[in-house]
């Protein structure tokens, strides 16, 4: 579903990426973790489009309608609209939209893209709700203004609705388990968990073993100064969580 | 109530020194003595033409109230002399409209003060219109009693030049919020004076310069902490386009046995084009050594992080600048409780 060959990129002046290779199909659930500065986050908003980051080199390929397709040619709201989800590590507040309001916008604009009926306001709350109730999120949410005022768990939970919501075929997640209580992360993987499925893949950018005890990924890498410098299966983040980066720093 | 008089012109120089650095007004042609009696359709009405302080439960005329607030030596905030203001005494609580209407090529000249009882509650809606030619000049005082409140909320669409002045004197536990929005195409300038006098008295004031094209919008406002245990919140947002220049001075004025004031400002400036210009110069004088005061300034376009938020939930470009402009604009009118709030947030 995801072919990213060789990539590079850079984000004011500084090469972060240095030679990615990632290849990610239906299903699957990949773990990137990594020291702080590796490039985690740069290569998840490389993949959704960040403006900021200007890509030097490689490709990443995405499927859309079953065929390859160039993602680095597609505007970054069309690749939302193509099934490609960001979950933030800092949400924007957008004090003076809904979240109800927002959610419906963003859902529609996808539903238009993908050539089906837009939603009127109560179906929405109603197809909104269950997905509240599936998250056990409190239906207040839908009248709050965007992330305004909201604590940080609070945004991390809002950012899984929205995913929930927009049911993406390659959800990112970028941190989205940092400073989050227990009950707090027991909603996100509840929203990764229920997501799960052979037509979807997901990517968790994290620096936590915690989110992978109750998110089992299928594979986990490590990236390192731009590059993925060591790939395998869920027992890896077992083993970083024990012993740490260094062991690994240091071979390279 | 209806209210119109003038003043002659001749008696009128603009006011010069550092406060009015930025900001200048020639008085308008209809303003000088000859031609005063043409443009004597200028009014200031309270509720409409009908109102009449006896139609509203609560409201009751006095005499006028001479009080030395930040603005008593400003020219343009002293202009209304007493044929043309009107004091009004609040007791219980009492909600208001006051309109300032401008008719064509005309000028305006009022002063309105409300002085409230002790526990009295005051909400105003203001309203200031006006086409482009002529100079509006309107004043509002507030004497505020203990533990009163007033709730204060304008809304100016003047295309031509005006003058607001609000000054606010807060006893002890008295509050004191206003919002404003101010739109047009023309020269506005607001001053906002409060003097906070008594313990636990407590000030907002938030206000929205929307400028474009040409037009001078110039934010000059005083908080005189001289109690202490007094706070003030003050947010002061200009979002500019065109050519549209906006000004923000702040000063914030703490005396020395004012301890345990918290004062806060906080000035934000979007721009939406190349061309539009603000300036922001907080001026803080403290005297007090126990204070909290925190101040910040930014001026700046729709950030690229924000912008890419909405993007990447399918939301193209053009609706995700709308709905951030919306979102900068919504955290003033936030200020203002409920019934005012909605006003503002009105088209």
């Amino acid at each position: 579903m995801l072919e990213i060959k060789n990539l590079s990129a850079r984000v004011e002046g500084n090469d972060i990426l240095k030679g990615i290779n990632l290849s990610v199909k239906a299903g699957e659930v990949h773990a990137i973790m990594g020291p702080n500065g590796s490039g985690k986050s740069t290569l998840s908003k490389v993949i959704a489009g960040h403006p900021s980051y200007e890509v030097t080199g490689g490709t990443i390929t995405y499927e859309v309608n079953r065929r390859p397709a160039d993602l680095l040619a597609m505007e970054p709201d069309v690749r939302a609209k193509e099934g490609v989800f960001l979950g933030f590590q800092y949400p924007v507040e957008i004090p003076g939209v809904s979240n109800l309001d927002f959610l419906r916008e963003s859902f529609n604009e996808v539903c238009a893209h993908q050539g089906l009926d837009r939603m009127d306001e109560e179906a929405f709350r109603q197809f909104a709700r269950q997905k509240l109730a599936l998250l056990d999120m409190d239906e207040r949410f839908l009248d709050r203004d965007v992330n305004a005022g909201f604590s940080g768990g609070e945004k991390k939970k809002n950012e899984i609705l929205q995913m929930a919501i927009l049911n993406p075929r390659l959800a990112l997640l970028d941190e989205t388990d940092s400073g989050l209580d227990i009950d707090a992360l027991r909603i996100v993987a509840k929203g990764v968990n229920a997501l799960r499925s052979k037509h979807n893949a997901i990517i968790l950018v994290t620096h936590y073993q915690r989110l992978l005890e109750l998110i089992v990924p299928d594979h986990v890498h490590v990236l390192a100064g731009g590059r993925i410098i060591k790939s395998g299966d869920r027992t890896l983040a077992q083993e970083l969580e024990k012993r740490g980066y260094d062991w690994l720093l240091e071979k390279t | 109530m209806k209210l119109v008089g003038f003043h002659h012109a001749t008696e009128i120089s603009a006011p010069t020194g550092e406060a009015w650095r930025y900001t200048k007004f020639a008085l308008p042609e209809e303003m000088r003595p000859a031609n005063v009696a043409a443009s004597a359709h200028a009014e200031i009405t309270l509720s409409g033409n009908s109102f009449t302080t006896r139609s509203v439960p609560g409201v009751t005329a006095c005499n006028w109230q001479d009080f030395v607030g930040p603005y008593a030596a400003d020219a343009w905030a002293q202009l209304p002399v007493a044929e043309n203001r009107l004091a009004l005494q609040v007791v219980g609580d009492v909600s208001l409209q006051f309109d300032v209407l401008r008719s064509s090529s005309g000028a305006t000249v009022g002063a309105l003060q409300f002085q409230l009882a002790p526990g009295a509650r005051l909400t105003l809606w203001q309203e200031c219109h006006g086409d482009a030619e002529g100079l509006s000049v309107a004043t509002l005082q507030f004497i505020v009693g203990e533990g009163a409140e007033v709730n204060h909320a304008f809304r100016s669409k003047d295309q031509g030049n005006s003058v607001l002045t609000f000054e606010t004197q807060l006893a002890a536990r008295a509050r004191s919020t206003t919002v404003g929005h101010v739109r047009g195409t023309g020269k506005t300038r607001l001053q906002a004076g409060t003097i906070l006098a008594g313990t636990e008295a407590e000030a907002r004031l938030a206000t929205l310069m929307q400028l474009g094209g040409q037009a001078h919008g110039d934010l000059h406002s005083v908080f005189r902490h001289d109690h202490a245990d007094t706070r003030a919140h003050q947010l002061a947002k200009n979002l500019l386009d065109g050519e549209a220049k906006a000004i923000f001075t702040g000063r914030v004025h703490i005396a020395r046995h004012a301890q345990r004031v918290d004062a806060r400002q906080m000035n934000r400036n979007l721009l939406l084009s190349k061309k539009a210009w603000a300036v922001g110069q907080p001026q803080l004088e403290i005297f007090a050594d126990d204070v909290k005061c925190g101040h910040g300034s930014s001026t700046g376009q729709i950030g690229d992080d924000e912008t890419f938020y909405l993007l990447s939930r399918g939301i193209p470009a053009d609706k995700a600048r709308a709905l951030l402009t919306r979102a900068f604009v919504a955290e003033v009118f936030y200020q203002a409780p409920g019934s005012l709030r909605e006003r503002l947030e009105a088209p």
